[in-house]
């Protein structure tokens, strides 16, 4: 994959807002089908690795996030959450290269100006909701509310 | 002092989640995210941060989800 020197230039400050404010977050093969991935540490202290593909028409489509550990997720009745292609009270939105593709930004409300970083600040929000799944069994739009468009 | 306990943050999210399908704001505390820490904590609105690379989480969360 080829960037034009306009998304070079929005990957690199892409990378400095990363790495200010989700430094454990790496880049994978940033001159081919990049991709960006780190662990989260939920306030209960559990792990969950989430990876953020950088779709190539980068900032003009909507990234697709998914959960790479524990693999498999599992939720509160120990099912294993990615036999289901979507399941929006769990706020999952389909299944990529066998991991859980969780909800972030509606693709028709999508903005250039939205920054990778934003994308995985509703990344961590979900993995703390999904916590509070784990824990109660309510599922995840009790925590998290649907998107609304304007 | 922000709170990073789990169950007051969870709880926030719960609160804010039916704050926000009410049309109404969330009072008294917002979710701040502390970037040296990775966590998630409810500080007093009205109080500044601690810290000016601390993010409030609030704002994202109120968006909602796309699913």
């Amino acid at each position: 994959m080829g960037w034009t020197n306009e998304q070079q230039h929005r990957l690199l400050m892409e990378k400095q807002i990363l790495s200010k404010y989700f430094p454990q977050f790496r880049w994978i093969d940033p001159a081919g089908k990049a991709k960006v991935e780190g662990v989260f540490h939920t306030n209960a202290g559990n792990s969950y690795k989430i990876r953020v593909y950088v779709p190539s028409d980068f900032p003009n489509s909507t990234p697709d996030m998914v959960v790479i550990s524990p693999d498999p997720l599992l939720d509160y009745d120990r099912n294993d959450l990615s036999d289901e292609d979507t399941n929006p009270d769990m706020h999952i939105v389909g299944v990529k290269d066998g991991y859980i593709k969780i909800c972030h930004y509606h693709p028709g409300s999508w903005q250039p100006s939205i920054t990778l970083y934003k994308v995985l600040f509703k990344g961590r929000i979900w993995v703390e909701a999904f916590d509070a799944h784990l824990k109660t069994g309510k599922k995840l739009d009790k925590y998290l509310h649907h998107w609304v468009n304007n | 002092m922000p709170n990073s306990n789990e169950n007051a943050v969870q709880t926030h999210l719960r609160d804010l989640r039916k704050h926000v399908e009410k049309g109404k704001s969330v009072p008294e505390q917002q979710l701040i995210f502390d970037p040296s820490t990775g966590q998630l904590a409810l500080a007093r609105t009205e109080s500044r941060p601690l810290d000016p690379d601390t993010v409030v989480a609030d704002q994202i969360a109120e968006e909602g989800f796309f699913s």
